[in-house]
């Protein structure tokens, strides 16, 4: 869940507290709160995950389960949980399957951007090669 | 709760699989064993912990459930894994044949089970070829210690590298990343 961050517990501009990861170590490794809150991405990703859940009529923490199990390359996801609560919240992503389109709202919120590092534009172009169509 | 094959195996597990790094921090033992009791009635069946978790602690809680729970074990797919510092000594770290010889016994005996379904590097070991690494895990398996081996927080080239490397020298697949 990012350290808590897509179950949509931490408020933008609002140290976390209480019971949590972040609440208990706001510092902790790189899910730290200061270290996500000014970025733009962070909350372009939660707020995405969000829409789809009311949406849904479901939890983010099962948007964002339901996603990473549908991944290609996937065949299970690991899930942790302080509670039994939580557990069972988890647990209801089970079946959940969201739609290509869910699916491309949340891709595209969370597409992570890649470095031109090495060889700049040129390097970037190189990735990849369409074929031009004749028709 | 929905199945597949595990990787490229044929082993079976649910699409969901319980973590257990909170099983003796966040969590006591009571909440642990229920929180597995739960996971079991929905269907799942896949467990993940590792060494390191709470220091031991959390493969005792798990070994624990599973000799508490007759027939249980042969349920449930068991991964662990080992890579992190379990104490100060030089070698109680890293992925070395020496480290992990000792971390998979601990393991085996913490949990209480003759056998690790899943046994996964936790970490790149820059200090250790991955060959000498891949190596053990081979042996491992032929000795019946270990079922599959896994890789954890690996990147990109750590990923191509140990996935190549194992089918180029004949070695036991890498069969989750």
């Amino acid at each position: 869940m990012g350290g808590g961050w897509l179950t949509g517990k931490y408020q933008r501009d609002s140290a976390p507290t209480g019971n949590t990861r972040l609440g208990e170590d706001p510092e902790r490794g790189m899910e730290a709160y200061a270290r996500r809150n000014p970025e733009e991405r962070t909350w372009r990703v939660i707020d995405a995950v969000e829409s789809v859940a009311k949406a849904r009529g479901v939890s983010m923490a099962q948007v964002a389960l339901a996603w990473l199990v549908d991944r290609p390359a996937v065949t299970s996801v690991i899930l942790g949980a302080r509670t039994l609560e939580q557990l069972d919240d988890n647990l209801g992503a089970a079946e959940l399957h969201l739609s290509t389109e869910e699916t491309a709202r949340l891709d595209q919120a969370s597409t992570p951007i890649v470095d031109d590092y090495p060889y700049g534009d040129l390097g970037v172009r190189q990735r990849g090669r369409g074929l031009a169509s004749t028709t | 709760m929905e199945y597949r094959t595990l990787g490229n195996s044929g082993t079976v597990v649910s699409t969901l699989c319980l973590g257990t790094m909170t099983f003796g921090a966040e969590s006591d033992e009571q909440v642990a064993h229920k929180q597995l009791d739960r996971f079991l009635e929905q269907g799942g069946n896949f467990l993940d912990t590792a060494d390191v978790y709470a220091d031991g602690e959390s493969e005792r809680i798990l070994g624990r459930w599973l000799a508490a729970r007759s027939g249980v074990r042969d349920q449930v797919v068991v991964a662990t894994k080992a890579r992190f510092p379990m104490g100060d000594g030089l070698n109680e770290v890293g992925l070395s044949r020496v480290r992990l010889t000792r971390a998979l016994d601990a393991s085996l005996r913490r949990l209480g089970v003759d056998t690790i379904d899943l046994y996964q590097a936790h970490a790149w070991d820059p200090l250790t070829p991955i060959e000498e690494t891949l190596r053990f895990f081979d042996d491992a398996v032929h000795a019946g210690k270990i079922q599959y081996v896994g890789v954890s927080n690996f990147i990109g080239w750590q990923l191509q590298k140990a996935a190549l490397l194992a089918r180029h020298l004949g070695l036991a697949p890498i069969v989750t990343l």
